[in-house]
């Protein structure tokens, strides 16, 4: 089975900070809530990740 | 990506890193309170308490509230007269003539025109504290300078995400996103952890990191388009003798508003030879809206006449630089936004952190063989 590229789930949390931040910034308190979520998903990503670590390289 | 590729982009991401690091770190320990500013100014700066008062109270005539100014504080000049964002509060800030550093700011209630405090008597241990931290913060105690060498710094950082970013891909090629290998304080583990948290928050510290970066030009900026448009406002002007204003505040105030009415008045300030025009009140205004919120236009008013004359709105980088400052501070999206914007904090001092023990260790690995 072909790898997923590395980039791929680094660049989709980056984009959701992105544009989340910004969607608050521009339409102000109804988007509130979506900076919340875009900022909770790499503090979430990083305590998942330290909860469960030292996961098997690929294939391996 | 070449073996010699990868090899120039980790020196790249090495240096870059290493140069700003320091001031990273201090950018980072700094910003932390200043997320909360507010809050901190509310809760232990003894924060103006103002009254409950029927709805349709108000507001106060601006002229008495200056007057009541003038007389409080005889020797100083009024610089000018900001409105509360969140409260109904004129702040009249205030300083000796020809030293605009020295100033004080007397706070009002806007609906009655009372007096509440002068928050240059009040001096709390508190505000001094964060007074420091925020010089600290934006110009290192080194005024312009300060703010262009932490701005360097700034894209320095930038080109760090970006090498970071380059160099990840090999790094994790045969790695489950997310793994933490090793024991720790084992070198694996804190390239593992470096490398997690980087990359989880490469979108915010890439907000912070540019947001930040522009506000470094935003003074030098505003004063350069400052500088080519209010003298060819106040150019027909120059032949008109000086003359105390015979057009009060709050008629200055009214005709901004009437010539922008879809803006809000934040700001008025009186004329004055050093500050904006000696003929004219500069009423600065504000849009209506989350974004144009942000954005600031100056109004000039005649003293004399209350004629309105409206600069053309800023330039797409003022603009630009005025729109990013929230994404700096985290300021727009109530207090669970700047808690995690605290979090993410101190998630990037772990980066700064572990980067360099990463740099430490492999140089004296690199000595040792």
């Amino acid at each position: 089975v072909k790898a997923r590229h590395p980039l791929h789930a680094p660049a989709f949390i980056a984009l959701f900070t992105m544009v989340g931040l910004t969607a608050a910034l521009i339409w102000g308190k109804p988007l509130h809530w979506l900076s919340w979520i875009a900022l909770l998903v790499p503090i979430a990503v990083v305590a998942g990740c330290l909860r469960s670590p030292g996961r098997r390289p690929r294939g391996g | 990506v070449t073996r010699g590729a990868i090899a120039r982009w980790r020196w790249v991401h090495s240096w870059t890193s290493l140069i700003c690091t320091l001031f990273l770190l201090m950018l980072c320990i700094t910003g932390l309170p200043l997320i909360f500013i507010d809050e901190i100014d509310r809760t232990f700066a003894g924060h103006v308490d103002v009254p409950e008062l029927a709805a349709n109270t108000g507001p106060a005539d601006l002229d008495k509230v200056a007057r009541i100014a003038r007389e409080r504080v005889p020797g100083e000049t009024i610089l000018y007269i900001d409105w509360g964002l969140d409260e109904p509060l004129y702040g009249v800030n205030m300083a000796p003539a020809g030293d605009a550093q020295d100033r004080r700011q007397l706070v009002f209630d806007a609906r009655t025109g009372d007096y509440l405090e002068d928050l240059k008597g009040s001096r709390q241990p508190v505000r001094v504290f964060l007074g420091f931290v925020n010089r600290l913060h934006i110009q290192l105690f080194a005024g312009r300078r300060g703010e262009l060498f932490l701005g360097a710094m700034g894209v320095l950082f930038l080109a760090a995400l970006v090498s970071g970013t380059v160099i990840y891909t090999p790094y994790m090629r045969k790695v489950a996103f997310g793994t933490v290998r090793g024991n720790p304080g084992h070198r694996r583990q804190r390239l593992d952890l470096h490398n997690l948290i980087g990359i989880a928050t490469l979108g915010w510290l890439a907000v912070v990191g540019a947001s930040g970066t522009m506000n470094t030009v935003g003074k030098p900026a505003y004063d350069l388009w400052r500088k080519s448009t209010v003298p060819a406002l106040i150019a027909p002007y120059k032949d008109v003798p000086l003359a105390a204003p015979t057009v009060g505040i709050r008629q200055a105030v009214d005709s901004a508003h009437a010539a922008l009415p879809g803006s809000r008045m934040v700001r008025v300030t009186p004329p004055s030879a050093t500050d904006g025009s000696p003929w004219h009140y500069v009423v600065w205004t504000q849009g209506d809206r989350p974004f144009t919120r942000r954005l600031f236009r100056p109004v000039l008013v005649d003293a004399q006449t209350g004629g309105v004359t409206l600069s053309d709105p800023a330039p797409w980088y003022l603009t630009a630089i005025q729109g990013s400052r929230p994404l700096h501070f985290g300021d727009y999206g109530g207090l669970p936004l700047k808690i995690l914007w605290a979090v993410l904090d101190v998630l990037a001092i772990v980066v700064l952190i572990t980067g360099v023990q990463l740099w430490w260790s492999r140089r004296r690995a690199e000595r040792t063989a």
